[in-house]
């Protein structure tokens, strides 16, 4: 799928530039064709004028490359063309000269002066020499012969001259030259540009995520590739310097040392020194360009494009050597096309550079920004679809371990609640037992015994009974609820016994204040305190003879719950009293409750029992959304 | 037992005596309220059933005062029988008959429209006072059972799914009030003490709050029933 995409976008990429050419060349009739001019004479003179003595002037073929052909030389000389046309000159006529191989050039037709360059467009400190384009008017040319003379300014040492020179119609020249110049110029701009920002999100990418050098060093070179055309068209006109020389050279093979770079660190290749050598080249190749001034381009640089072809080629063959698969097989086939490709750019225009091919043919390296460009946004891709494959890998791990463990909380909690279901069962008939144990069991013991003894007081038996009643009635109330209100017991406690108090006769002062609801009232303690009220009213209401049974529930100033029973009856001597098992009961339950009990009484002065319940009553206070 | 008191003590309005039946299904139990009612001079006796078919037949033909009712009978339950009289016959106060004044029960009894409860076993020669007691403003009122009359009816905590907005059944502040005194433990007349009322206001507000029980337990099956799709 990407690898589709890749191609496609290559494709595109290297065809829009073509397309206009084909389009000009094969789709367009052209009308007046242009013609190559092969065969020119030359004559070396700084005249400002064209030079009328022909015979001076020598044959050459076009391209004349001066290093070739006048090597050291540094200077002027006139071209002369012959054009013959065969039509009446009509319209608007024109040169078309691919390349702009000279420092000047001046313009001279039939005699008349057409134009120069001047300056301007010096072309030596630039990665892609201009294409050139002369317009001449039908009135400056006649049927039959005609003679254009060049003004050219070179330098032998820059690989200047002259290139091919057409003549044609003057749309057929500005379509030539718009063709060039979209190759080597617009397309130089937008890749370069492209190849920037791409560097630049490469280097987000890699600023979060640090551990991906790759990424890194590929963000580097996309912005040194892209640096190049970007800055040749700020800097590549006016006056050349040592310092613009210089820096040319760095913007020209800028993106070749972190590319380097991505190549070792992909083939896991460990070679150090290579890596500093190519980061050192690039520096020396600066100081030497500064040092040596003017003129030191055409001499440093091609010796440094040189020996960058040939570290590429040898990491890549090292790469096929070593042949580790860590990465996706596609990004590292990118990359090395990348890296071949750039390499067979540099050395093309190499070979343009050392005379291997005529020097008017198109310069490639503004192709590298492209390359590296789309290898960058490959990358980006990849890495956010690698990413975007662990994140939903990892969310399905996740969403699976989450189920995984909610199963296990969900089985915990079940077997808890089961356990605990039983638990609290097993509590609760335990509980029941007790309560029939101490309670109607014992009374009912009690009666039987009674009987058996041969008493046959009915209304002794009625009471027994009344009270086997009581006791289960209590044991119905302790299965309810409380609320975990303290009153609520104690109130329970006398709603039983209302008419048991009400047959002795007995009047109740009840004096209780509101209390805040407590966890610590469970239904264990909530038993205990209920058989020892029961057992402290059963007293009173049997033995003491009272009329009155006062009952004070209140804080303590130590913020313990006193519970204060007091009767007025008859009282008993605690040392020899029949009441003793009772009391000692109540004593049980008390140090049970963890409450502190004093039982005050003596014989004609009544009986008061206090109990004082832990601290934790009021401790463990349960708070109320709603108040009651 | 020998300090019993004067069940009489209100004077029993003896020229209108209250007309009392009973359904009960033990023989012995029945004969002997049978005999202490018609004993009483201030209750005549209605009617004594065996069975709730028997006494619902009985009741198309003469309605007494008072119902007593036994709730574990052979051919219905008690709770049935109880609801379908309160539905039938409001002007009878049904009176349930129960061994241990559980809340579980008496709070069933009262949400199907019982009026009371009399504690089985406890002083049968006292019905004569309970009746007339419970005519006046119902049984007293457990301290466990006021509370929960107090968490059910309260009107700011009723539960989000009852049909709570338009307070059918909810207590006034006043009867909120008697309750929480009775679950503290305060008898009917220190309730009225406590809080400056006569005691029959007392009476007359337990009246009104079983009522409000029986309103909001019949609210809520309808609300219930509505939930579930049983009712169009």
């Amino acid at each position: 799928m990407i690898q589709v995409l890749a191609c496609a976008t290559v494709a595109i990429g290297f065809l829009l530039p073509v397309s206009n050419s084909v389009h000009a060349q094969w789709i367009e009739p052209a009308p007046r064709p242009l013609r190559a001019i092969e065969q020119v004479g030359f004559l070396a003179s700084q005249a400002l004028r064209p030079p009328r003595d022909e015979a001076n002037s020598q044959v050459i073929q076009l391209p004349d490359d001066w290093s070739v052909s006048r090597p050291g030389t540094q200077g002027v000389g006139w071209y002369r063309i012959e054009v013959d046309l065969e039509e009446l000159p009509q319209g608007i006529y024109g040169l078309y000269m691919p390349r702009f191989a000279a420092s000047q050039m001046s313009v001279v037709v039939n005699g008349v002066f057409i134009g120069g360059t001047r300056a301007l467009l010096d072309p030596r400190a630039r990665l892609t020499p201009p294409a050139l384009g002369w317009s001449i008017p039908a009135a400056l040319l006649r049927h039959g012969s005609n003679v254009i003379h060049l003004r050219v300014v070179a330098d032998a040492g820059y690989r200047q001259g002259l290139t091919r020179v057409y003549f044609g119609g003057a749309a057929e020249v500005w379509d030539a030259r718009s063709a060039r110049e979209r190759m080597q110029g617009l397309a130089h701009r937008v890749f370069g540009f492209t190849s920037i920002v791409l560097g630049f999100a490469a280097l987000v990418v890699w600023f979060r995520q640090r551990g991906d050098v790759i990424i890194g060093w590929l963000g580097l070179s996309a912005i040194g590739a892209g640096l190049g055309p970007a800055l040749d068209d700020i800097t590549g006109y006016g006056r050349t310097t040592a310092l613009r020389e210089a820096l040319v050279m760095i913007y020209a093979y800028g993106f070749v040392p972190p590319l380097l770079m991505v190549l070792l660190r992909l083939g896991a290749l460990r070679a150090r020194g290579m890596a500093i050598m190519s980061w050192g080249v690039l520096g020396l190749a600066f100081i030497a360009a500064l040092e040596l001034g003017l003129g030191a381009l055409p001499r440093v640089s091609p010796y440094v494009g040189l020996f960058y072809v040939c570290v590429m080629a040898v990491t890549v063959a090292a790469y096929w050597w070593s042949r580790p698969a860590l990465h996706p097989r596609y990004l590292v086939q990118l990359i090395f096309a990348a890296a071949g490709l750039s390499a067979a750019f540099l050395l093309h225009d190499l070979a343009i550079w050392f005379g291997a091919v005529d020097f008017d043919r198109m310069v490639l390296m503004p192709l590298v920004p492209a390359t590296l460009a789309l290898l960058t946004l490959v990358t980006l891709l990849s890495r956010h679809l690698e990413a975007y494959r662990a994140l939903r890998q990892s969310r399905a791990q996740l969403e699976k371990r989450v189920a995984e463990r909610t199963r296990e909380l969900e089985e915990n909690y079940e077997r808890i609640n089961k356990l605990e279901r039983v638990q609290s069962a097993a509590e609760e008939r335990q509980r029941i037992v007790a309560d029939m144990h101490d309670g109607l069991g014992g009374t009912l013991v009690r009666l039987l015994s009674l009987i058996k003894s041969g008493s046959t007081d009915r209304s002794t038996l009625a009471g027994e009974l009344e009270q086997a009643l009581i006791e289960l009635r209590l044991s119905f109330d302790s299965m309810e609820d409380f609320d975990h209100d303290l009153l609520v017991l104690l109130g329970a406690v006398r709603h039983r016994l209302s008419r048991s108090f009400e047959l002795a006769g007995i009047e109740i002062d009840w004096r209780v204040e509101p209390l805040p609801r407590t966890e610590w009232l469970t239904p264990q303690r909530s038993r205990h305190l209920q058989r020892l009220l029961l057992e402290v009213f059963t007293n009173a209401i049997r033995h003491s003879n009272a009329n009155k049974v006062s009952v004070a529930v209140e804080r303590t100033d130590e913020a313990r719950i006193r519970v204060s029973i007091k009767d007025n009856g008859r009282g008993f001597d605690q040392a020899q009293s029949a009441l003793g098992r009772g009391i000692s009961n109540i004593r049980k339950r008390s140090a049970t409750l963890e409450s502190e009990l004093v039982l005050d009484t003596a014989p004609g002065r009544g009986t008061r029992v206090i109990l004082e319940l832990p601290k934790e009553v009021l401790g463990s206070a349960l708070v109320d959304t709603t108040p009651i | 037992m020998q300090l019993m008191k004067n069940s009489d003590e209100r004077g029993p309005d003896t020229e209108h005596p209250i007309s009392v039946a009973l359904v009960e299904d033990e023989a012995a139990t029945r004969a002997g309220l049978a005999a202490t009612i018609a004993a009483d001079a201030s209750l005549s006796l209605a009617g004594t059933y065996a069975r709730a078919g028997e006494a619902l037949a009985a009741l198309s033909r003469a309605t007494p005062d008072v119902l007593l009712v036994d709730l574990g009978l052979p051919d219905m339950s008690g709770l049935d029988l109880i609801r379908a009289v309160a539905a039938q016959y409001p002007s009878i106060d049904v009176l349930v008959f129960t061994a241990f004044g559980d809340e579980a029960t008496v709070i069933a009894c009262l949400e199907a429209g019982a009026r009371g409860y009399l504690l089985k076993g406890s002083g049968v020669s006292h019905i004569g006072f309970d009746v007339r007691e419970i005519r006046s403003g119902g049984s007293p009122l457990s301290p466990q059972i006021a509370r929960h009359l107090v968490r059910r009816l309260r009107p700011a905590a009723a539960p989000a799914s009852a049909p709570s907005a338009n307070i059918s059944g909810a207590l006034s502040a006043r009867e909120l009030e008697v309750l929480n005194a009775i679950s503290r433990g305060f008898s009917y007349a220190e309730t009225a003490a406590l809080l400056g009322l006569q005691p029959g206001t007392v009476h007359a507000h337990l009246k009104n709050i079983y009522r409000k029980l029986e309103v909001r337990s019949k609210t809520e099956a309808v609300f219930e029933a509505n939930r579930l799709g049983l009712l169009k």
